[in-house]
């Protein structure tokens, strides 16, 4: 038993494996909350869960073999399902679907010869199809 | 192979024209001029899945005047600088490593004072290095 802080993702975008060219990859479910507060109640305010959203961002390094096979889905406005394990496409790890939108993908060239990386914004178009956090594994 | 000694073979082929080529250090007797190569810092950047090295590689020429010291120096600088598989692809690496880039980085430039009167010449360059393992 042990912290899991290995870097042996599984990352899909539009059914294209990009886990090899990922360096980042952030995912973040947020709920909004609704005052629900009423009749008696003199103290404290009450509060129920409203409509969850998801917001993700990647970081895909520009392979120069292999950015022709990904590049077309890091286009701004473009629709996609993101398939993410969290350790790798191994049966019974946690691994969560859900389609999203890309926002913006800029990269930066520099003349120090860092590197060269997309960073992508992603918006979840609707809600997850397969759910980590709902226990959503690998078959 | 190591990244090094992928690196290491890659210079030496390549500058051994230019004269007497040494890796890491010149045994005693070395005759001069001669130039030697050897590491000085990196290891993996860890900036992508890749093992991605970042090495810093020093290069000189070791000389009885200086300016014998600068031409053989500016000679193998005409084919490291900027000689990497994603530059003009002189040096691009080997069957495991891609050397993608390979940057002038120092100067390397001083004089050596032993019991001779006339000093001996160190000129060169750090050099750095980014190479990915294929």
């Amino acid at each position: 038993m042990a912290t899991l802080n290995s870097n042996k993702v599984f990352l899909s975008f539009n059914g294209i494996n990009v886990s090899g060219f990922f360096t980042k990859f952030n995912m973040s479910p947020t709920a909004e909350s609704v005052e629900i507060t009423a009749g008696s109640e003199t103290t404290d305010k009450q509060y129920a869960p409203g409509l969850n959203d998801t917001k993700a961002t990647a970081s895909i390094a520009y392979d120069v073999t292999s950015v022709s096979t990904y590049l077309s889905t890091l286009k701004v406005g473009t629709t996609f399902e993101v398939i993410y394990g969290s350790e790798g496409a191994v049966s019974g790890k946690p691994k969560h679907v859900q389609s999203f939108m890309v926002m913006s993908a800029p990269h930066e060239r520099t003349v120090n010869k860092d590197a060269v990386i997309f960073d992508v914004d992603l918006q979840a178009t609707g809600a997850p199809t397969v759910d980590m956090f709902a226990g959503g594994v690998w078959a | 192979m190591s990244a090094i000694s992928s690196l290491y073979t890659a210079v030496f082929d390549a500058i051994r024209g230019v004269g007497l080529v040494y890796a890491d250090y010149a045994p005693q007797n070395a005759m001069r001029p001669y130039i030697v190569f050897y590491f000085t810092s990196g290891g993996n950047t860890r900036e992508v899945v890749n093992n991605r090295q970042r090495i810093v590689l020093t290069v000189k020429c070791v000389a009885d005047n200086v300016s014998e010291a600068h031409t053989m120096a500016s000679a193998f600088n005409a084919i490291l600088e900027d000689a990497g598989g994603q530059e003009t692809g002189v040096i691009d690496g080997d069957s495991q490593w891609v050397i993608t880039t390979i940057t002038q980085n120092g100067t390397v430039h001083y004089p050596e004072y032993d019991s001779m009167i006339v000093p001996i010449y160190h000129v060169g360059f750090e050099y750095e290095i980014v190479m990915e393992e294929i």
